[in-house]
């Protein structure tokens, strides 16, 4: 019986947890960049996520849904993974001076992209990937 | 004993009070939207554009600077009410001209429909409602089927970049990894016919009107036969002239990012007695492989007119293929557009056209080519073409 109450208690703790689609969440982050990279660039160059503020992406999204028929998932992947690589890009030289080790680093630094910290060396490596096929001058 | 309760008791407590806090918890790290907010995007260019008499031709050189903007006003309410509106502000002779681009309410609540309201841009073809924006086109003007160009001069083409007002539904349907299924449906004002003198009401900024595409000085029996056409306008009058209602589609099969197929339609009546149709078609695609980027579309218009004694069909159309590579920040691009000819009993309805671009842009930033375009016309002089075009 006692065990039941800390069954209990240990439930409704993971209940209060932040859910699956948090921003940082690295699994809904390689998922919106996978949604981006593959339907933004459909029609434009992909945007700096630095650009805009989270509040602004939550709306461009929202009026670039409605143009690109994304279903609400999709959009909200896009947003989550806007709004989670769009912290400043700290004391960051400019890409030529810092000499990007490789391709899709050059790339991620290219579209002033934050890789998030808490994406597994996985995830990493996927979200590099898409960074690196997307158009991006 | 009454340790034990006084546990159960505080475990109890705790689990309740965090099973309460649940959604408030949820609400602060979940990326959900706060509240409202309002957003200005939009693009705008800065361009120079010079008219090459053709060798014999009777027309004079020109060159102008013009400049354009285009603000696009986003205010959403929540996270499933999104109001949109663009407005186009360009310069056209001795005036500024302003167009209402669009001006819709989109309503986001469902997982994959979209339910738009007001006026918008009609999802025929690809070009007019995905492509036409400046910093998004690749070339300063638009393709020959479209008479429309942000920042240049109105044309006479197969038709405008249709915008109208009514409703419309978008639904999108992913299948597996990359493949996805789109369908657009919509119901709006409708075309109408227009007298002659009425064309270019707008400053001729804004190209809303279907031409019957006739040179005279080409063809001297043409003109003539294009005046039995009446000319069409979409999107000009919000005082519907007859009680029909234009319904249209577009299905698109998408491969992101590598292949999209669309298959749009529209259908109308256009004149104040329900009598004349109008329909339109239009195949689109796109291939994206090894850098390169193919786009095309092709449209059709069959429009019934009235002579003294009889109804007749006519029936034009048109086609462009555009092909374009980066290669770091520059990206050359060329395409081909082709008006063919439509003929009845001896009668020039349609002249053919044949329009050759060929030129580059260079990526200032992601949102910023700067174009330069040299174009062959066959039916206009050849024009050199240089635009600076932003989007933020």
């Amino acid at each position: 019986m006692r065990n039941a109450y800390w069954m209990l208690l240990a439930g409704a703790a993971l209940c209060a947890a932040p859910s699956a689609a948090t921003a940082q969440d690295p699994a809904a982050v390689a998922q919106g960049a996978m949604v981006w990279a593959q339907n933004c660039t459909r029609c434009h160059n992909a945007r700096a996520s630095t650009e805009r503020t989270d509040r602004d992406w939550f709306t461009i999204v929202a009026h670039m849904r409605a143009r690109a028929n994304l279903t609400r998932s999709q959009a909200t992947a896009v947003a989550t993974f806007l709004t989670a690589t769009n912290e400043p890009i700290a004391a960051q030289s400019s890409p030529e001076k810092t000499a990007p080790a490789d391709s899709a680093t050059a790339a991620a630094a290219a579209a002033k992209v934050v890789i998030p910290a808490t994406l597994t060396p996985e995830q990493r490596k996927r979200l590099l990937a898409y960074l690196a096929r997307i158009r991006q001058p | 004993m009454r340790h034990t309760t006084s546990r159960r008791s505080a475990a109890l407590a705790t689990a309740l009070l965090l099973a309460w806090l649940q959604p408030a918890a949820a609400q602060q790290a979940a990326p959900h939207f706060p509240g409202a907010n309002l957003v200005l995007v939009g693009y705008g260019t800065a361009q120079y554009s010079a008219l090459l008499p053709a060798e014999g031709g009777a027309t004079t050189s020109a060159n102008n600077f013009t400049a354009s903007l285009a603000p696009i006003l986003l205010f959403q309410m929540g996270e499933d009410l999104l109001f949109e509106a663009e407005m186009e502000f360009g310069l056209s002779g001795e005036t500024t001209t302003t167009t209402l681009e669009y001006a819709q309410i989109d309503y986001l609540g469902f997982e994959s429909v979209v339910v738009v309201a007001g006026k918008f841009l009609l999802p025929f073809g690809l070009f007019g409602e995905r492509l036409h924006a400046s910093w998004v086109n690749k070339l300063p003007n638009a393709p020959l089927l479209y008479g429309h160009a942000h920042g240049g001069v109105a044309e006479a083409a197969l038709l405008p970049i249709l915008a109208d007002a009514g409703a419309m539904a978008r639904y999108s349907r992913p299948m597996g990894a990359d493949w996805g299924l789109d369908v657009s449906f919509f119901v709006t004002q409708g075309p109408r016919m227009v007298a002659n003198e009425e064309e270019h009401t707008d400053g001729g900024a804004h190209d809303v009107v279907a031409f019957a595409n006739v040179d005279p000085e080409h063809d001297g029996g043409g003109a003539a036969a294009a005046a039995l056409v009446p000319s069409v306008a979409f999107g000009t009058s919000f005082a519907d002239n007859n009680d029909n209602k234009m319904l249209g589609a577009r299905v698109g099969f998408v491969r992101a990012p590598r292949l999209e197929v669309y298959l749009s339609g529209f259908h109308a009546m256009y004149d104040a007695d329900n009598y004349l149709d109008l329909t339109g078609a239009n195949v689109a695609a796109e291939v994206r492989a090894r850098g390169f980027e193919l786009r095309s579309e092709v449209a059709l218009l069959r429009q019934e007119f009235a002579t003294e004694n009889e109804y007749r069909t006519s029936q034009r159309g048109g086609y462009y293929v555009q092909l374009s590579r980066t290669f770091g920040r520059v990206e050359p691009v060329a395409r081909w557009g082709h008006l063919l000819e439509e003929e009845q009993r001896g009668a020039l309805i349609q002249q053919e056209r044949q329009r050759l671009a060929v030129g580059a842009s260079y990526w200032i930033a992601p949102t910023s080519p700067l174009k330069v375009m040299y174009e062959w016309d066959s039916m206009d002089d050849d024009a050199l073409v240089v635009q600076w075009a932003i989007g933020f």
